[in-house]
């Protein structure tokens, strides 16, 4: 891959942390070459315009030169508006961008997932009900980094049915239930086979169980407490 | 390591000063003032000693409440919500303020472990619980998590039925816009207001 100033790569900024006296170090994540760190220097200095570009959910153009783990940001251009996320929704867009960062290593190309998370900002911009477009998001990237479920076969091989009970098990995916009683939860196979599809319009008791199967299946691979799921929770609990 | 050594060391703690500055920093005050550098330290000791956070507000204050908790010719019905003592420092300064203020130190930011604990945001509520505030003005920093925190706080004043406000966004006064950032000229732009 090429990694020069002149070649512009298509990316949204995960996380920004400040880095030495005033420059930032941005996590990105990038269309062609996944997530990717690169030090923009200069950039928290009181009037940089860089900062007000390096802001989550803005589609940029931009550029970097150097090897090694932290590349040198070179030219940021802003390809779109920003999407603005009102109130909880951007803590949403947060959790996103909190999922991608420990869930992807850097380097690693993820280009569909690139193109579901653009789609995940753009939707979660226009309104409606964000629960479908998240599961949504979540099933698309666990298959994107090889932890996806089986949704169309259970784990003994029969196909799924609608109206069976299933249970989940990390280490062997989508079990009929009553092949393993001491299960946490049970999802029917209508949520499953929802899962393939993701259609907005849906039942809210679909909803949860997708919730709770895909939170087990991330806690899975992740054994660390998502700040920004916590911070979903908390906002809950306000009005 | 030398004394010499340690100190240039420890100078480059400070923000805007790389290795050389922090060389020549040491040379200097060792070289022609001497009496400067006592006062450094001096300073330095008894501020980090001295200096807390506002038990009201939590900005910093060496005393247990600050200059703008006590004075009582402030309005108790305003609260303005910032994010460090120098977003303070700098609403002081436009002197087109009089209510009170407080204090977050940060904002929140789940990838670095910032959540409504870390800023405080107990003690906004129970602040906000007393019943004297009548309207919160969110003055946190227009970039994504200062917005995020914004909203968060305006649902807690919210379910109090307070009143909320955020301070306006746009283009600079003396600017001109074909310098302005798009971002920006966007935002000024969604803003208008009848004229």
């Amino acid at each position: 891959m090429r990694n020069n100033r002149d070649h512009f790569h298509n990316a949204f900024v995960l996380h920004v942390r400040p880095f030495r006296n005033s420059s930032q170090i941005v996590e990105l994540f990038t269309e062609d070459a996944g997530r990717v760190g690169v030090v923009a220097r200069g950039a928290s200095r009181g009037k940089s315009p860089l900062s007000a570009l390096l802001q989550p959910f803005t589609p940029l153009q931009l550029s970097w030169s150097g090897r090694g783990e932290l590349h040198t940001l070179g030219r940021v251009e802003m390809r779109e508006m920003a999407y603005r996320l009102p109130g909880r929704r951007s803590i949403c867009g947060l959790y996103a961008n909190e999922l991608l960062m420990r869930l992807l290593h850097r380097g690693d190309s993820h280009s569909e997932l690139f193109r579901l998370y653009h789609k995940l900002l753009q939707e979660l911009s226009e309104g409606g009900d964000e629960a479908p477009l998240l599961r949504s998001f979540e099933v698309r990237l666990l298959e994107e980094i090889g932890f996806g479920f089986d949704l169309q076969l259970d784990c003994s091989g029969l196909p799924i049915l609608p109206e069976q009970h299933y249970g989940y098990n990390p280490e062997q995916g989508i079990v009929p239930l009553a092949e393993n009683g001491a299960q946490q939860f049970t999802v029917m196979g209508k949520t499953l086979q929802w899962l393939r599809s993701t259609e907005l319009d849906v039942e809210r008791q679909i909803l949860r169980e997708a919730k709770q199967l895909l939170r087990t299946a991330i806690d899975y691979h992740l054994p660390v407490e998502l700040e920004s799921r916590k911070l979903i929770a908390q906002y809950g609990a306000l009005s | 390591m030398s004394l010499i050594e340690e100190l240039i060391e420890a100078l480059r703690c400070l923000p805007g000063v790389g290795p050389k500055s922090a060389q020549r920093m040491t040379y200097h005050l060792l070289e022609r003032d001497r009496e400067g550098g006592r006062r450094i330290a001096h300073g330095i000791t008894e501020a980090i000693e001295h200096v807390g956070n506002c038990r009201s507000c939590r900005t910093l204050s060496e005393s247990e409440l600050c200059p703008q908790c006590i004075d009582t010719r402030r309005d108790d019905s305003l609260l303005c919500i910032v994010e460090s003592p120098m977003d303070v420092l700098a609403l002081e300064q436009s002197a087109s303020y009089r209510g009170r203020y407080f204090v977050l130190m940060g904002h929140l930011s789940p990838l670095d472990g910032i959540g409504p604990q870390e800023l405080g945001l107990d003690l906004l509520e129970k602040r906000l619980d007393n019943g004297v505030v009548e309207e919160v003005i969110l003055a946190t920093n227009p970039t994504v998590e200062g917005e995020a925190t914004a909203h968060f706080i305006s649902e807690m004043a919210h379910a109090r039925a307070i009143r909320t406000t955020r301070i306006a966004h746009g283009v600079p006064l003396g600017g001109e816009l074909e310098y302005v950032d798009s971002g920006t000229l966007g935002h000024a732009m969604t803003g208008r207001q009848d004229y």
